[in-house]
Order: structure tokens, then C-alpha cells, then sequence
């Protein structure tokens, strides 16, 4: 009956005394949701960007962008500038996201071995990392046939009794790699039901429901301590750990209805998630979280208590997310670091919740 | 103002270990977010199942087995991605298929499946390595023919060809029209996070017109006890960012760019002019909640954490850790304008504390 009578106390005051903790997720899912410029991509995995590249009277390399626009979803429309001073206009103008400018015979140098400089330019600074990071991966593989070009082109002059003879097998052994490096991803398959981005903010949408509620309890039992009601309830024989149960409880029920709320957003948004798998998920990381926060509740005696347990359990979020992948591409977070982890088991969940959706 | 003064200090040495656990974090995290941003290494972990028997789907894994960047784990043909992935650490499983020849003579795609590993969402590094095998794969189809017609001995022949450095560079212009080094540490983002923290810190320790700390101690104009106090704070994160530049300097050899040491050294400062504007106007309670909403503007729209904001103009204001990520192509530009809004904050903060009437004690 005190079990019961704490919970709904804690649980009211949840509603009239912080209600803007209940806000924090929601405007941290809208933040996130902002940030993405021009929307998303069917598939939901890049922004759709409007590219210009300035022509270098180079067929090759308009062949070898317009083939690349086709296959890496990246783009959306595709126009050419004459000069870079007018693509930088347009840029300055709105009227295109990213200007790329090749240098003349870029391929043909690339393959022979020569040194190239490809320029970016943006004015989001977001297009322009994802748009490096999706021309760097294109430079790795460009990096990686250079000796074996280096070797074949060396041979020509062997196989072949005129200049002329071998500068046509040259240029065959060009286009192949050409024509091989635009359809460079046609034979690979990556089987999933959600795409990256889906399983990510999912995740975050997860454990920031789950560590709202458990820091909503945290401080509640911070507020306790700092007023004396501990005290109280331990003089009316109520066990600790009844009320850190409670706690507990509380951090589930609050959760709750902040995943059902962020889940609802998600699907409204085009995300085939399950509401109902996303609130199991991050009810059942609150109580974790909420264990773990509320040891910073009862480590320090003084009036600033709540504020303090509020700053470490956030902190530790930060470190959570940080550490669990949530920030950063996972795979390059260390695996021992991420096995414990609430936000990279909220990646589990998240697939679980997406898969469950489809 | 002697006594002010001199509890500022006791207040700020009792969090003296909070200070150094910031510095550390700063350096920490600071690091690995440059590390994981700047890398282009590929860091491929993978299993790989080749169920294909061909030429091409031998050559294929003899030549991912012997690359010296991946991590490849090769397993009996026929086991299946799931069991393979029960070992967490790999990052996904790939399937060389059956007809691996066939598809690839036919060009009728799905030659390779790639699962990735449960929670992990990106492998477009492993796609992107196979794809860059495909093309190698290619290219020495070709080569193999030449050799054919020359009669020459490949093995021989190639060891006369090192695999040579990247030559292909990628320059990336921002919107300030810099050129950004992508590779360059430290990433600013996290750290530039951290220092915000001085919100808080102010929010505690400023006296304000709800504490009778400050109505012992403020026997001179109340504006002058006040701005000492914000000095002595400031004193204590002046601190905290010296030493994160120089620990990057000592441990991890890397510089941090004057521009965007200058919006460090200044974030503390504005955050606390901020800080000092809600407590003068008697908010010091809703600082947390304040704050917890402006750390999370600036990791999101900041790009505290992808080291990437966005540049909302009427939004700048509130986003100070934007400055600190744009601060190293925009050098001193970005320092002036966090300066700017430094200075109309404390005139802000000092209009409001010296015309505030004198309020009942409550604390």
C-alpha cells in the first residue's frame, strides 16, 4: 500500500512538478529531425542533394559522375557549371546544394598513377561531410587499382609493335575500369529489413525515452533524500529496497508513454517501427538506467543534490551514446565498451522494434 | 569584497575534481570523436562464407583473405550468416553465393550478400571494400591477359609494382570559404560540449538577490561584488581550457587552431554571462532546465556532436559551440562574433543586477 501510494505521488509530480523533462526527447527527436536538410531519400539513408559540377569539357568524367549519380542515391538532380565562379553562384544562391569540381582527365590520371585534387564545396556544412565521406570512399577504391594499372599500362609498349596500337589498348582498359567502378556496387546485396538510419535514430528515440524516465526517478529520489522523506520512510519501517523498486517502477512508467509519443512521431514520419516493441524496449532499459542513477542520488549529501544527480546521470548518457555508437559510425567504437552498454543494446532493440514493424 | 572573493575560491577548489574529471573527459572524448570522424583506414572486421566454388569466387576470397587492412575470419562454405555472427565483435557476414561466376559473367547482381551483424547499422565500409575487390578483381582479369600474350610470369613481373601511396586528394571547402582538413585533430564538437558546462557551474556559485551570501558581502555597488565573482569563476575555466590545449599538445602532438582556441578560451565566459543574466534575474533555479535544452540544441544543431552544425542565422546566438566547430576554418572571425555576444551579454547581465531592486532573503 506505501509502494502503491509513493508511486502515485512520484508519478504526479511527474506530471505537475518537471513536466518539461517529459519535453526534453521530444525536442531532441525535433532538433535531430531539423537537422536533416531537404528531407530524406526513399530509402531514408542519405539527403537527396542537388549537385553541380563544373564542367571541365571532360566526357569521361561527366560519364563517370552521371554513372555515379544513377547507382549512389546521393543525387537527386544533376547539372553542369562552365565555370567555377558560376557554380559558386549558384551555391551562394541556394539553387544547388554542392558544388564538385574534377580536374581534367581525372580518371586517366588517377589510373596512370597520378597525383589528383577533387574540390567540395558547400554551404551546409552536413552536405559537405556526407558528401566528402561519399566521394572518399570513391577515392579508397580508385586508390586500389593503381598498381595493377600501373603494371598493365607498362606492358603495352611490349605487346604491341606501334604507339598508336597501344595507346588504344590503354584507353579499352580505361573504360572497363570506368564502366566497372560506376556499377561498382550493382553485385553486392546488403540483407536487412531497416536501413542505417532507421536502426539509429530509432535507437536514439529508444534509450533517450528509457534515460529520461530513469533520470526523471533518479531525482526524484535526490528530492527525497534532500528533504528528509528517506529519512521518514526508513523511521515507518519501509525497506529500501521496496523504494528503490519503486524508483524503478517509476522510470518504466515514465518511459513509457514518452517512447509511445516518440514512436507515434517516428511512424508519422515515414519509419515502419512498432510503437508498442519500442515502448517494451525502452521500458525495459529504464530499469537498468534507473539503478544506476539513482546510486548518484544517495552519494551526495547536500541542498544540490537533485542538480547534481541530474548533471552525472546526464553526462553518463552523453558517454553511453557516445561510446554505444550513437553518435559515431559503431563499428569504429570499441566492441568491449559497447557489450554493457544501454545505448548499444538500444541498437538491438531498435532493429527489434523495426523488424517487429515491417 | 576581500571575504567574496576568497569564498569564490574555497567554492571553486570544493570542485576542484570535477574541473579535472572535465578536463579529462574533454581530452577523451575530444580525441576519439577526431579519431572516428578523421579516420578514412578502412576497419573491417567481417566472416566470410564462400560458398561459391568457381575461379572467380577462389580468387575473390584469396584476395580479401590476403589483404592486410581487414579482419577476415573465413568459414566452412554452407554455415550460416546468423551462426556466424553470434561472435560480437564481427561488424557483418558475407555470403560469396553459389553462383558467384554466373552472376558475375551474367551481371545479374546479388553476387555478394552482405548481413550485417545485429545493431549494427552501417557497413557501407564493407560494401564499399568489396566493391573496390570487384574492380581490382577486374582489372586484373585484364592484366592477366596481356601477361598471357607476352608470356611473362605474373608473380615475377609485379614485384617490380609496390602498391603506391592515395593519390587522390579530396579538398573541402565550407561555407566560410576555408578549406576544411577533414583529417585534421582534434574535433572541437565535444569538447566545445563540455565547456558549456561553465552554465552551470555560474548558476550555482553566482550570488544573486536570493542569498544572503551575497547581502553580507556586497557592501560596495552590487554590480562590482557580482562581476568579481563572474572574474573568479572565470578564472577557474580559463584554467580548464589552458590545460586541455596543452594536454592535446603534450600527449597527442596536436594543435589546437588559434581561432578555434580563442572561441574555447571565450565559450566559458559567454556561457556564464548567460548564466548571469538568469541569475539576476532570480532563475538560478531553473538553470538545470535551461541548460539541459541549450546542451541539447548545441549538440544536435551546434554539430557539438557530428562536428557539423547547421547554420540557422537567427539561431547563432544560442549555438556558441558552432563557433568553436566553424572556428578553425573561420580563424578569428568566429572568435570576434562569440566575442560580440560575450560583451552585449554582460552589459545585459550588469543593466539588470544594478537596477534590481533589493529582494528578501531566502537562502
Amino acid at each position: 500500500m506505501k509502494f502503491l501510494r509513493l508511486l502515485l505521488s512520484d508519478a504526479k509530480s511527474a506530471l505537475l512538478r518537471y513536466p518539461v523533462i517529459l519535453l526534453f526527447p521530444v525536442f531532441v527527436a525535433v532538433m535531430v529531425y531539423l537537422l536533416l536538410p531537404k528531407g530524406l531519400t526513399e530509402k531514408g539513408e542519405l539527403p537527396k542533394l542537388n549537385v553541380t559540377v563544373v564542367n571541365q569539357d571532360d566526357a569521361k568524367n561527366t560519364a563517370l559522375l552521371v554513372g555515379l549519380a544513377d547507382n549512389i542515391e546521393l543525387v537527386d538532380q544533376f547539372t553542369e557549371a562552365e565555370t567555377t565562379e558560376a557554380a559558386v553562384a549558384m551555391l551562394k544562391a541556394g539553387e544547388t546544394d554542392l558544388v564538385v569540381e574534377l580536374p581534367k582527365k581525372m580518371l586517366r590520371n588517377i589510373i596512370r598513377g597520378n597525383e589528383v585534387t577533387i574540390t567540395v564545396r558547400a554551404e551546409d556544412p552536413l552536405i559537405g561531410t556526407v558528401a566528402e565521406a561519399v566521394i572518399g570512399e570513391l577515392a579508397n577504391t580508385l586508390n586500389g587499382v593503381q598498381r595493377t594499372s600501373m603494371a598493365y599500362y607498362d606492358l603495352s609498349p611490349l605487346r604491341f609493335e606501334t604507339k598508336a596500337e597501344a595507346d588504344e589498348a590503354d584507353e579499352a582498359f580505361d573504360e572497363t575500369l570506368i564502366r566497372a567502378v560506376i556499377v561498382r556496387k550493382a553485385n553486392i546485396t546488403v540483407v536487412r529489413t531497416a536501413t542505417a538510419y532507421e536502426i539509429q535514430l530509432t535507437a536514439l528515440l529508444i534509450f533517450l525515452s528509457a534515460a529520461m524516465g530513469a533520470v526523471y526517478a533518479a531525482m526524484a529520489a535526490a528530492r527525497q533524500y534532500r528533504d528528509g522523506l528517506m529519512r521518514r520512510l526508513k523511521m515507518h519501517r519501509v525497506a529500501l529496497p521496496l523504494v528503490w523498486a519503486e524508483k524503478c517502477l517509476l522510470a518504466v512508467l515514465v518511459s513509457l508513454p514518452l517512447s509511445l509519443l516518440l514512436g507515434l512521431g517516428a511512424l508519422a514520419v515515414g519509419f515502419p517501427v512498432s510503437v508498442l516493441h519500442a515502448a517494451l524496449s525502452a521500458a525495459a532499459l529504464a530499469v537498468p538506467l534507473a539503478a544506476v542513477f539513482l546510486l548518484f542520488a544517495v552519494s551526495r549529501k547536500d541542498a544540490a543534490r537533485p542538480a547534481h544527480t541530474m548533471l552525472a546521470a546526464l553526462t553518463l548518457c552523453l558517454l553511453c551514446l557516445f561510446l554505444g555508437g550513437g553518435f559515431y559510425p559503431d563499428f569504429k567504437m570499441d566492441v568491449s565498451l559497447r557489450l554493457m552498454n544501454p545505448a548499444w543494446l538500444a541498437h538491438l532493440l531498435s532493429e527489434w522494434s523495426l523488424a517487429a514493424g515491417v | 569584497m576581500r571575504h567574496l572573493f576568497l569564498g569564490n575560491l574555497k567554492r571553486i577548489a570544493r570542485h576542484a575534481p570535477l574541473l579535472v574529471l572535465l578536463i579529462v573527459a574533454q581530452i577523451l572524448l575530444g580525441q576519439i570523436s577526431a579519431n572516428a570522424l578523421a579516420s578514412r583506414e578502412p576497419e573491417v572486421r567481417f566472416a566470410l562464407i564462400p560458398n561459391g566454388a568457381g575461379e572467380l569466387a577462389q580468387s575473390l576470397v584469396q584476395s580479401v583473405t590476403s589483404v592486410k587492412s581487414a579482419d577476415v575470419t573465413v568459414l566452412a562454405p554452407g554455415t550460416s550468416p546468423a551462426s556466424a555472427l553470434r561472435d560480437s565483435s564481427l561488424q557483418a557476414a558475407v555470403v560469396v553465393t553459389e553462383d558467384f561466376d554466373e552472376r558475375m559473367h551474367g551481371g545479374r547482381g546479388d553476387a555478394i550478400l552482405i548481413y550485417p551483424a545485429p545493431g549494427v547499422s552501417d557497413v557501407s565500409v564493407i560494401t564499399e571494400f568489396f566493391a573496390a575487390e570487384l574492380i581490382r578483381q577486374k582489372a586484373d582479369a585484364l592484366l592477366d591477359e596481356a601477361l598471357a600474350e607476352t608470356g611473362l610470369d605474373k608473380e615475377e613481373y609485379l614485384a617490380d609494382y609496390a602498391e603506391g601511396d592515395p593519390i587522390i586528394n579530396i579538398d573541402y571547402i565550407g561555407p566560410a570559404g576555408g578549406s576544411i582538413p577533414f583529417s585534421a585533430p582534434p574535433a572541437y564538437g565535444v569538447p566545445a560540449l563540455l565547456l558549456l558546462l561553465a552554465f552551470l557551474h555560474a548558476a550555482m556559485l553566482l550570488p544573486g538577490p536570493d542569498q544572503r551570501r551575497f547581502r553580507l558581502a556586497s557592501a560596495g555597488p552590487r554590480a562590482r561584488s557580482f562581476f568579481a565573482s563572474l572574474l573568479t569563476l572565470y578564472l577557474a575555466w580559463i584554467l580548464v581550457t589552458a590545460c586541455y590545449a596543452l594536454a592535446m599538445r603534450l600527449f597527442y602532438h596536436a594543435s589546437v587552431q588559434p581561432g578555434a582556441l580563442a572561441v574555447l578560451f571565450l565559450i566559458p565566459l559567454y556561457a556564464m554571462s548567460l548564466s548571469a543574466i538568469l541569475v539576476a534575474l532570480g532563475g538560478r533555479r531553473a538553470a538545470p532546465w535551461v541548460f539541459v535544452f541549450w546542451l541539447a540544441a548545441n549538440m544536435t544543431l551546434g554539430g557539438g556532436l557530428w562536428n557539423a552544425g547547421v547554420t540557422f542565422p537567427l539561431l547563432r546566438p544560442l549555438l556558441p559551440v558552432l563557433e568553436a566547430v566553424n572556428g578553425d576554418p573561420a580563424g578569428y572571425s568566429a572568435a570576434a562574433f562569440l566575442l560580440a555576444e560575450t560583451v552585449a551579454a554582460i552589459l545585459v547581465s550588469a543593466g539588470i543586477t544594478s537596477t534590481s531592486k533589493k529582494t528578501p532573503v531566502m537562502a
